[in-house]
């Protein structure tokens, strides 16, 4: 192993038949491949970021990423979890950081749990008080926050509105991930949901302690509304 | 909902399948419905790699429960490193216990490598030595991934670049015994023989011709680069490209000896178009239908000598 991890200057003496030349050709092979599969598995993890910063770029930090022992202990599928925060560290613009932020939450909700999320008819009937007592939590599919104003213009190209929308959603309520504008407010709302609550409760959470209330509820109905509407959330 | 699927709970026949590529998913489906278009050949069955599938839910599992409802399946695993040190990954193990529930595959399999420790993981199928103390332990991890399983599994003969100074026994010798102890079958991979062979200098005739037939319920045919050194061509096994010459030589002098297999043609990098891996799945198929006509016309004149 320590030959694979550091180099032939660590291979033991005698382990394998051959001459040395054929050895070292063989054990260039098996490194080959793993430091191979780890970049490719990265580059499939973040094709826009890999777009953003050219091939040369994007594998130096790559080769300097997959040396770090919290990375080569991962499976492939999850070998891009951190590179964000990697890229940030490594000096990259707070835009390069965050497109590799986004891609990473894109990944997470095309292979979350398929979950059936909550329809509005649902509640349409419910009278109030079971309206607040309705328990609501997170689609395992669905994220929501603030990015760099670089990602809202990259990604905004191919979804309407998300170039000058304050925060992005991404949701995959049935089989494609779907990513729409999206508010603070409904950004706050979905990270409140991440345990389940009444939405009585979520009104009270998110609603500041002095204001008009009324504009307030009314504010976080339809902020609810738009996120039951992108299929966010399902009933707890 | 997907739990609730109907699968098809059947084994795997012996003609040829193909690997399940995501950009193929679409083409393949059509392939095995009922209104399938004209092809070289029909997949009848599919093979993938489980960890591609590991995620909880979204798309690929869509894709594969459609899959299972219409062909049976062969999950080649490549995660578990039954010949670890530290023993069986059981992380993976339980992740392909859970994905073998949801999808009952007609088969599974692993390697006869490693694939890391408890602090590393190589993406790779590491070689081990074939010796008595790593038959001791690869045979009583492969039984654990199997009580785990509750079912037998296939190991698949590897690719080596390297032999051990102190390999007391040969690749055969190794994988018959572990089948003995174990109670698994192979996965003969013809052109990991081809690999072995070339890079370590030995009889590839003989390392086709030493496999117990009865012992093989699947077989891999592949594609491999070459790299050529001053002491000869190093092959690597990249399933990069189409099946050798060579490799198919070495297939029909099995299935000719062996009779027919379920047989896959792999390719992983640089994946082709479905319809020229479909080309080279009617290679495969054609020679299984000449082995089947060989092997019947022995037959017949045996049995009017007899």
């Amino acid at each position: 192993m320590a030959a694979l991890d550091h180099g032939p200057a660590h291979l033991p003496h005698r382990l394998f038949a051959g001459s040395p030349e054929r050895v070292l050709a063989g054990m260039k092979v098996h490194a080959n491949t793993i430091s191979h599969a780890r970049l490719i598995a990265l580059e499939d993890t973040y094709p826009r970021t890999l777009e953003l910063i050219g091939h040369d770029r994007f594998n130096a930090h790559s080769r300097q990423f997959i040396q770090q022992p919290n990375v080569t202990a991962v499976a492939l599928a999850d070998i891009g979890a951190g590179f964000d925060t990697f890229l940030r560290e490594a000096g990259e613009s707070a835009g390069i950081a965050d497109l590799a932020r986004f891609e990473w939450l894109w990944l997470q909700a095309y292979h979350a749990a398929d979950a059936e999320p909550l329809a509005l008819d649902a509640l349409a009937g419910l009278a109030p008080e079971a309206l607040l007592e309705q328990t609501l939590v997170r689609h395992p599919a669905a994220f929501a926050g603030p990015f760099d104003k670089r990602v809202h213009d990259l990604i905004g190209a191919q979804v309407a509105g998300l170039d000058t929308a304050s925060a992005i959603l991404i949701a995959r309520p049935g089989a494609e991930v779907l990513v729409s504008p999206a508010s603070i407010l409904v950004a706050e709302l979905l990270t409140a949901a991440d345990n389940p609550i009444a939405i009585g409760n979520l009104i009270t959470q998110i609603s500041e302690p002095h204001g008009d209330e009324a504009a307030q509820v009314d504010a976080i109905m339809r902020s609810l509304a738009a996120l039951i509407n992108a299929g966010a959330l399902i009933a707890a | 909902m997907l739990a609730d699927m109907t699968t098809l709970a059947v084994h795997l026949p012996p003609q040829v399948g193909v690997g399940l590529k995501p950009q193929h998913y679409a083409q393949a489906l059509e392939a095995v419905s009922a209104s399938a278009p004209a092809l070289p050949v029909r997949p009848e069955w599919f093979e993938i790699h489980p960890q591609n599938y590991f995620g909880a839910g979204g798309p690929p599992h869509r894709w594969l429960s459609a899959f299972a409802q219409k062909v049976p399946l062969s999950f080649h695993s490549v995660g578990l490193s039954l010949g670890s040190s530290d023993g069986v990954n059981l992380e993976e193990l339980e992740r392909l216990a859970a994905l073998c529930d949801r999808y009952a595959p007609a088969m599974v399999s692993d390697h006869l490598s490693w694939s890391g420790s408890a602090s590393n993981r190589y993406p790779d199928l590491l070689p081990v030595p074939y010796t008595h103390e790593a038959l001791d332990h690869f045979a009583v991890q492969v039984a654990r991934a199997q009580d785990r399983l509750g079912r037998s599994i296939l190991i698949e003969n590897p690719s080596r670049y390297l032999a051990f100074v102190g390999d007391a026994m040969t690749e055969a010798e190794f994988l018959h015994a572990l089948c003995a102890r174990a109670g698994c079958r192979l996965l003969l991979d013809i052109n990991n023989i081809e690999v072995s062979a070339t890079n370590l200098g030995l009889d590839v005739d003989a390392m086709v011709d030493c496999i117990d037939p009865a012992l093989v319920a699947e077989v891999h045919l592949a594609g491999h680069a070459t790299e050529q050194h001053p002491d000869g061509a190093l092959l690597i096994d990249d399933h990069g490209s189409a099946v050798s010459h060579e490799t198919w030589r070495l297939f029909e002098r099995f299935v000719r000896r062996a009779g027919l297999r379920p047989t896959l043609i792999e390719w992983d990098t640089d994946v082709p178009s479905f319809d020229v891996l479909l080309t080279e799945a009617a290679v495969g198929d054609a020679i299984l239908r000449r082995a089947a006509r060989v092997r019947e016309a022995m037959r017949a004149s045996l049995s009017a000598v007899a």
